[in-house]
């Protein structure tokens, strides 16, 4: 145990944060600490729940680097049922817009995924078509809204473009970055999402806190993983840009003072802070609680 | 138990510090003249008194009045009121289901017996919520809940391209809703309107149809909302109705039941739960206690809610109904149903005018409930015009002589029997026999109709009718029977879709832009959910060319503004303003007319004119104080400071009627002809500035047949509908309105009013009787004729109700 891993046990016994099982601090090119609670190691595999909207969007930024599409396009222009005029403003939706959470399709049940509409589109069978048929409430990117349909649609936009969103992410991200991840769970339609409805299903997503390291790592790199380039710059100074409607949102990352980052729901967390060259991450038991560690991404350990 | 309960000193309003006995266990009726004070004493005083002191013991809630209304009031026990003025709801979303609670124990039945139909079948069994529209569990998130939207054709709205931006929609663009619209875009986009849509590229053309959301919402959602605006009856104007690149759809996802698909295909007992809030309530009610099911106690308990409203008299509605849709005597007998199930004792109910919308049989049921509510230890007092009810009450109150300054006094108390010889009430002659005139011989039409052919709305059975114009027509008919659907909801949106801006409803002015000006408006937005009224397909009108205008004369509210009062509504306000404004004192100040506004520069910067400050002291309870910068008037100081004659703008706002007519007579002629109109129409007690909240629906009406009556057009051939012209007027101010129908009748024009009360029939020349009973029993043409004739008819069932000349 080196001094920095001393520190932040120490801390950890007066913080009150029972749920959290790693702590992974990662500077200057090297894992500085790496602290384990509640009989998790280093090899312990944990559920990343929204973390998956970020690995998804650089599965985006790759497929657009690869020409498959651009964050420009309509939806419509790949999802069909975008394109019947079901809701006139269809067809002002863009990727884009699916990226910063401002599609204006209704919503309601806050960050949460255990809301009513969710509940209701799983029973429907097809998840697109139930989207398709939701009210757009506001002018697409005006107003962000954090919600999953947004995320769903851009999963099986990917999908509808490279064929399988989840080989194109294994082949081109994850297998690279030396990430082992089993497949994700699948709608009826064949939507690849996570976190699936059922605990088992969920398994499928879940990383070590090395894994997420490496994560933060490739943006931090500029999209370069050992030597190779994974993802265009290009792409990566987007999401991590400031989004018309929400400063503090970019394409599925979010942003602040001095960083960028994932966010799982429960304290599933990787926090980026590139002018230090520096990664936090964490991961926590998750509670019915929505429970964030502020206190621990910002802390000097 | 005290026997009495004892009021002592009341002097609220235009209350004389009059002392009262009220029997417990016993029907009591307060009767009196519009606006002597009946309400007063039995709302405002025990009413706010039980109230009060019950919350005030139970610790619910603290308030402290700033004024002592009443000296003492002993033997009270816990107090429940229905009002009617204060249970007007407009939120369309509340309906018969969701205010009875039957939704919650109707889809807790769903959720525990429903039979998902084939496909549909889910792995979990659905929860109560997924039945309930209303509840973001259940509800269809494509139309909302609402079972339709509306769309906009984009093609029809512009067929040609090289049409011009501004000159879009014709000469609708011309008006000011339309122009403000456009402004905005110009505002917010900075581009102009004066060019050809072919001009614009797809970019723009996107900015001008969909807009940014805050500040522009695009013209697609802005022509849709005028379009569902000028779709409903009450609102629409000629040129909203000219958009014709909107319809409405059924939700395609939903089927229109506005629920989600699992709950909208699973049924019990081989219905849905849409299909079972569409039935009439009696139907209902059989059909549930035909299942054969489990008789739980859930639906015992459903049973048991469904069989009290058919009691009261609402068995012809069914749970899918609005509030918003139902007349001011049927949320009463809503919430009157709600307490019988309650089962309590000991509590004293006060009701306003309880048989306001119930034919002379439905009376008697209704009779027979209050006595179950007395026979179970409760007391009830009702404010009531109606014979047949006064006559059953064990005691009575006459408060009176007459209306506003000239009333507030205690003319009678006793029994019945008694009351009868009081020679001094202005009701007791009446009931004594005699009194209401009643014509010896009719107007004959001279040929001129209106004819209905085959409407089928609603319940009406294929019903074609002739209306004779040039006389006072009568519809009649038990609640439920189809005098609403055939006028309300059949003649007048045909006399609009033909006659266009020539028939108007009142209060509203042709081409009065004022719709969708501010979308945060929640109101506003309620009201584009207001059911579609349009003449169903197949019925067709006739002679319309008969008549020249026609006003309908409904009983919503004469406004929504925080401010707005009877001298608002009828333009008296304007021209008070300018009195006020041209007097000395006002003009060496320089206080121009928004100084007499207490919307503008005149109202109290501290209180905004409400002349009260509302203090929060805790725990969610609230106390109003008096203002003390401008002393509970409501007004500026500087505004206060100037008089006409004598009295402030304030002192003329509390002014009633009748005494703003003898103060007004010889300062301005308008003013006082509008006010003469007012005390013509019966609404001499009311005051200027009374606030539109507390304005019942009969008053509202008649204040919007005085203003169409006051503008002063030698009118001829004109027709005139109204809506139970006679709620919440006494016999003495009904015989006052008759006078002036009477009038309007002689002067050429036509009037048809739906009414149940027996003196105002009587007074037609001709009655058109719907029955025989509500619902599914209804909706024929069972008699018509003059009132002597329906009397001699066996088919009729107001007939042997109603008096006749020859009779007497």
């Amino acid at each position: 145990m080196n001094r920095r891993e001393d520190h932040i046990y120490q801390m950890m016994a007066s913080a009150h944060h029972p749920q959290i099982n790693s702590i992974v601090v990662w500077e200057d090119g090297e894992t500085k600490a790496e602290c384990f609670f509640n009989g998790y190691t280093a090899a312990s595999r944990h559920v990343i729940r929204s973390v998956f909207k970020s690995i998804l969007s650089v599965g985006i930024g790759i497929a657009q680097d690869e020409g498959l599409l651009n964050v420009r396009d309509s939806v419509k222009k790949h999802l069909p049922a975008f394109g019947e005029g079901r809701d006139m403003r269809h067809r002002l939706i863009t990727v884009e817009h699916l990226l910063t959470m401002t599609s204006g399709i209704f919503w309601q049940g806050g960050v949460h995924y255990h809301c009513p509409l969710m509940a209701a589109m799983r029973r429907s069978g097809s998840w697109v078509d139930y989207i398709a048929d939701c009210m757009v409430r506001d002018m697409p990117g005006t107003v962000y809204n954090y919600k999953e349909f947004d995320v769903i649609l851009l999963s099986a936009i990917l999908s509808k473009v490279t064929g399988d969103a989840f080989d194109y992410i294994n082949d081109k991200l994850f297998a690279p970055l030396g990430i082992h991840n089993d497949r994700w769970y699948k709608s009826p339609d064949g939507v690849y999402y996570c976190p699936a409805p059922e605990k088992e299903q969920e398994s499928a997503s879940a990383l070590t806190a090395g894994e997420m390291v490496r994560i933060g790592q490739l943006f931090l790199q500029q999209g370069i993983w050992n030597g190779r380039r994974i993802v265009s710059d290009d792409y990566i100074r987007s999401a991590t840009a400031p989004s018309p409607a929400n400063p503090g949102y970019g394409y599925l990352w979010w942003l602040g003072e001095g960083w960028y980052g994932c966010r799982g729901f429960g304290g599933q967390s990787v926090t980026v802070f590139p002018e230090r060259d520096r990664i936090v991450v964490t991961q926590a038991t998750v509670t019915d609680r929505p429970l964030s560690y502020e206190d621990v991404y910002f802390a000097d350990i | 138990m005290k026997p009495n309960v004892e009021i002592k000193g009341a002097r609220i309003h235009n209350l004389r510090h009059i002392d009262v006995t009220i029997p417990k266990n016993r029907l009591t009726v307060i009767t009196g003249v519009s606006g002597s004070g009946k309400s007063s004493l039995a709302f405002d005083t025990l009413y706010e008194e039980g109230r009060k002191r019950y919350l005030m013991f139970s610790g619910t809630q603290l308030t402290v009045e700033s004024e002592i209304t009443v000296d003492d009031i002993s033997g009270l026990s816990p107090t429940v009121a229905v009002e009617q003025r204060i249970i007007r709801q407009s939120n369309p979303r509340s309906t018969v289901s969701t205010r009875t609670q039957i939704e919650a124990l109707l889809s807790m039945l769903f959720a525990n017996f429903g039979v998902p139909d084939d496909g549909f079948e889910t792995r979990e069994p659905l929860e109560a919520a997924m039945f309930q529209k209303n509840s973001p569990k259940g509800m269809c998130p494509r139309c909302m809940g609402k079972g339709y939207y509306y769309r906009l054709d984009e093609e029809k709205m512009i067929p040609d391209r090289s049409i011009r931006i501004d000159e879009l929609f014709g000469d609708i663009c011309d008006n000011g809703h339309m122009w403000r619209i456009l402004e905005r875009y110009r505002r917010t986009f900075h581009k102009p309107t004066d060019i050809p849509f072919a001009q614009l590229s797809p970019e723009d053309y996107d900015e001008l149809m969909f807009g940014q959301g805050k500040h522009y919402q695009g013209l697609a959602q802005e022509v849709i909302g005028m379009y569902a605006w000028g779709q409903t009856t009450s609102s629409g104007t000629s040129w909203t109705r000219k958009i014709d690149c909107c319809y409405r759809e059924e939700c395609r996802r939903c089927e229109g039941t506005g629920l989600g698909r699992e709950a909208a295909h699973t049924k019990i007992g081989g219905r849905t739960i849409t299909e079972m809030s569409n039935m009439y309530l009696d139907d209902l009610l059989a059909f549930l206690s035909n299942l054969s099911i489990e008789k739980t106690p859930l639906q015992k308990e459903l049973e048991k809610k469904l069989k009290c409203l058919c009691d009261v008299g609402l068995s012809y509605l069914s749970l899918h109904r609005t509030l918003p849709s139902l007349s001011g005597g049927e949320i009463q007998r809503l919430f009157l149903a709600s307490y019988i199930i309650a089962e309590m004792d000991s509590i004293i109910f006060v009701f306003d005018e309880p048989t306001i919308g119930l034919h002379e049989n439905e009376k008697q049921n209704l009779l027979r409930i209050i006595g179950k509510l007395i026979e179970e230890g409760n007391t009830v007092v009702c404010v009531e015009h109606d014979e047949s009810f006064i006559r059953a009450a064990d005691y009575i109150i006459d408060i009176g002589p007459d209306a506003g300054i000239l009333g507030g006094r205690k003319i009678f108390e006793g029994p019945y029997r008694d009351f009868l010889t009081c020679g001094s009430s202005r009701t007791a002659p009446y009931l004594a026999g005699g009194a209401f005139p009643i014509p010896h011989e009719y107007r004959s039409a001279g040929g001129r109709r209106l004819s209905i052919r085959n409407a089928n709305i609603h319940n009406l059975q294929d019903v074609s009718v002739d209306i004779p114009l040039g006389v006072m027509v009568g519809i009649a008919g038990v609640s439920g029977s189809g005098k609403s659907s055939l006028i309300a909801n059949t003649l007048v949106p045909g006399l609009k879709e033909l006659m266009r801006g020539w028939c108007v409803t009142g209060g509203e002015k042709p081409g009065d832009g004022k719709p969708v000006d501010d979308p945060e408006d929640e109101e506003l937005s309620a009201e584009f959910d207001d059911e579609e009224e349009m003449i169903a397909a197949g019925t067709r009108i006739l002679g319309h060319e008969n008549i020249r205008k026609c006003y309908v004369i409904d009983q919503r509210p004469i406004g929504r503004s925080r401010t707005s009062c009877p001298a608002t509504y009828t333009g008296i306000m304007d021209r008070m303003r300018k009195l006020f404004s041209e007097c000395p004192e006002a003009k060496s100040r320089n206080l121009g007319i928004g100084w007499f506004s207490l919307n503008s520069k005149g109202g109290c910067p501290a209180c905004h004119g409400d002349g009260v400050v509302r203090r929060h002291v805790g725990f969610g309870n609230f106390i109003d104080i008096r203002c003390d910068q401008c002393g509970g008037y409501g007004f500026a100081a500087e505004t206060m400071s100037v008089h006409l004659d004598g009295k402030t703008i304030r002192d003329c706002l509390d002014m009633t009627v009748s005494e703003a007519y003898a103060f007004f007579r010889d300062k301005d002629g308008v003013i006082a002809k509008i006010l003469n109109v007012l005390i013509r129409v019966g609404m001499g007690y009311i005051k200027l500035g009374q606030k539109t909240p507390t304005i019942s629906g009969g008053e509202s009406q008649r204040i919007k047949l005085a203003g169409e009556l006051a503008k002063g057009r030698a009118a001829k051939e004109v027709l005139y509908i109204l809506d139970e012209p006679s709620t919440g007027l006494s016999f003495y101010d009904c015989e006052k309105l008759l006078k002036l129908l009477n009038e309007l009748v002689d002067m050429g024009n036509s009037v048809i009013l739906t009414e149940h009360d027996t003196h105002m029939l009587s007074n037609c020349d001709w009655i058109i009787e719907m029955g025989p009973a509500g619902g599914r029993n209804g909706g024929r043409l069972i008699a018509e004729g003059t009132p002597a004739e329906l009397k001699r008819n066996p088919a009729s069932i107001i007939g042997r109700h109603l008096k006749t000349g020859e009779a007497q």
